[in-house]
């Protein structure tokens, strides 16, 4: 385990050396962070003009929300994308061979490579507007900031299991490059909560593609309003997901076949 | 032979040709649709603030109405120069294009006109399907279809050079691509693809006219759902004609002076 955290602090400072050599695009996208959370405040803004909730929430969870959709989604961009986004090319230029001669897990160096450090400003907008939206609710408490925390790890876990088994897909299907747009689309439904929507989305969004369990869950966390049998649903969610995807990892490299050779 | 002639017999082959690798790309243009259709999230959203009654003088149906014409309009002025623009200039791979006797700008018309092509079928069928299935219907008169036809090109026109501008600033700097993030997140919000511009507070709806958003999505989403009058349509037109009219011409000025700064990496 320390090994890893080692290898992993690794990973990143070589990341963090090779992006620093862009330095303006590290402004670009704080100043890029700070327009999107001003045009998602002017959303939201417009719709409490006309409503007084939404699916029942006030303006300010309405807001914590959407500091956990920007966390959940700075993570994705500066942990996820680089990383499993290259899987499609490791198996069809057969990379992959030279990763798996390594003496560490695969999965481990497949999922932790790489980090597009230049992101990194969002996640702590992020947490910024996520406390703001809890200090203005009341809500700034140490037990809620600590569920808070446990339901963000099941929600990061959530995501990076499906992420991941879809892109183990590559090893049959080859051609996956764009499950980053479909994912994308979808998860685009997380920057409100899903009590906002008709009934039948909010069933899609709960029990299909999990969406509810990465942004409505932890705000409902941090709005303390999460009932224990949606805490408990979401880490065991969370935990089934994660199994399976490791599962699929296993079956897929058990049937590799290598490009290369 | 007219230069008239030879310019439809170029302009013909390129189509010909980005049309048929187009096609080869049908599954992928359905995923890039998909990809498209935060419009569709906030339609769900809208429709649910809408269950109680009407929000803003819309009902859920119009509601529905609005939103599915913003997709449609969105996707058939769907834009991606700017990729094809940063890796060529980049990359020398500009260099070859440069020896053909015809500017580079065309084959990137051709390639996007051929793409809409394939598209437009495959828009049309779940944007007629949800018009049906939410109970709306467009009054459609010659008027409504003309004046959505021509803006939604306008639109295109805007779109199009507006990134081919941004896409030549490769020639100058590496950070094309992040200021063209800038300018989506801007215009997403601003164009009426999220919530429809009359529902915006006082102060932003009067400044809006005066910039080329609305006229990206909500005029001619509003002119397809019959909302604007003949003298508004006029209105329109010229607006976004002179929009249309500043970025071509801007990206044109800007492709002469960057040429000549071009470093051709990789020849």
């Amino acid at each position: 385990m320390r090994r890893y955290l080692r290898i992993w602090r690794i990973f990143f400072t070589h990341s963090l050396i090779q992006d620093l050599e862009y330095r303006l695009n590290w402004w670009l996208n704080a100043f890029n962070t700070l327009l999107f959370l001003g045009s998602s405040a002017l959303v939201l803004w417009v719709v409490f003009t006309q409503a007084d909730a939404i699916g029942g929430w006030t303006f300010d969870q309405a807001l914590t929300l959407l500091g956990v959709y920007l966390l959940i989604e700075g993570v994705t961009v500066v942990f996820l994308v680089p990383n499993l986004n290259r899987v499609p090319q490791y198996v069809r230029k057969g990379e992959l061979d030279y990763l798996l001669l390594k003496p560490i897990a695969a999965r481990f160096i497949v999922s932790t490579r790489y980090a597009s450090v230049w992101w990194v400003p969002q996640l702590g907008l992020a947490l910024a507007v996520i406390l703001v939206g809890m200090a203005r609710q009341g809500t700034l408490t140490a037990g809620h900031l600590g569920l808070l925390a446990l339901m963000l790890v099941a929600a990061i876990g959530t995501l990076y299991a499906v992420w991941f088994a879809l892109t183990t897909t590559a090893f049959w299907f080859v051609k996956v490059d764009n499950v980053s747009e479909l994912f994308t689309a979808f998860f685009a439904a997380g920057r409100f909560p899903v009590s906002a929507y008709p009934g039948w989305v909010r069933a899609l969004l709960t029990f299909v593609v999990p969406v509810a369990f990465l942004t409505t869950v932890p705000a409902e966390a941090a709005a303390g309003t999460l009932t224990w049998g949606w805490a408990l649903a979401a880490v065991g969610v969370a935990a089934l997901l994660l199994a399976l995807s490791q599962a699929l990892w296993r079956y897929a490299l058990a049937n590799y076949t290598s490009a290369s050779s | 032979m007219t230069a008239l002639g030879a310019n439809w017999r170029k302009g013909r082959a390129l189509f010909v040709h980005a049309f048929a690798s187009m096609t080869e790309y049908r599954a992928e243009i359905v995923i890039w649709m998909i990809s498209g259709s935060l419009p569709l999230v906030m339609m769900a959203m809208w429709i649910g603030l809408a269950a109680d009654g009407p929000v803003g003088g819309y009902g859920a149906a119009d509601f529905a109405a609005y939103f599915l014409v913003v997709f449609l309009v969105r996707q058939l002025t769907v834009v991606w120069v700017i990729w094809e623009l940063d890796r060529e200039i980049r990359l020398g791979e500009l260099s070859p294009k440069l020896l053909r006797p015809i500017d580079p700008l065309w084959g990137h018309v051709a390639d996007n006109l051929a793409e809409k092509a394939v598209r437009l079928p495959l828009v049309l069928v779940p944007v007629v399907a949800g018009l049906w299935w939410a109970g709306a219907r467009l009054p459609l008169t010659f008027e409504s279809l003309a004046g959505f036809g021509l803006l939604v090109m306008g639109a295109w026109v805007i779109k199009f050079f507006q990134q081919y501008a941004t896409g030549l600033l490769t020639f100058w700097t590496d950070q094309a691509v992040g200021l063209e993030r800038v300018w989506f997140s801007v215009s997403m919000v601003l164009s009426g693809a999220l919530a429809p511009l009359d529902l915006f507070p006082e102060a932003v709806r009067g400044v809006l006219p005066y910039t080329p958003f609305p006229y990206l999505v909500d005029v001619p989403v509003q002119a397809l759902l019959g909302r604007l009058g003949g003298a508004e349509l006029l209105q329109a037109f010229a607006v976004q004609g002179a929009w249309g009219l500043a970025f071509v011409v801007g990206s044109r000025w800007m492709w002469r002076h960057g040429i000549r700064r071009y470093g051709a990496v990789g020849a």
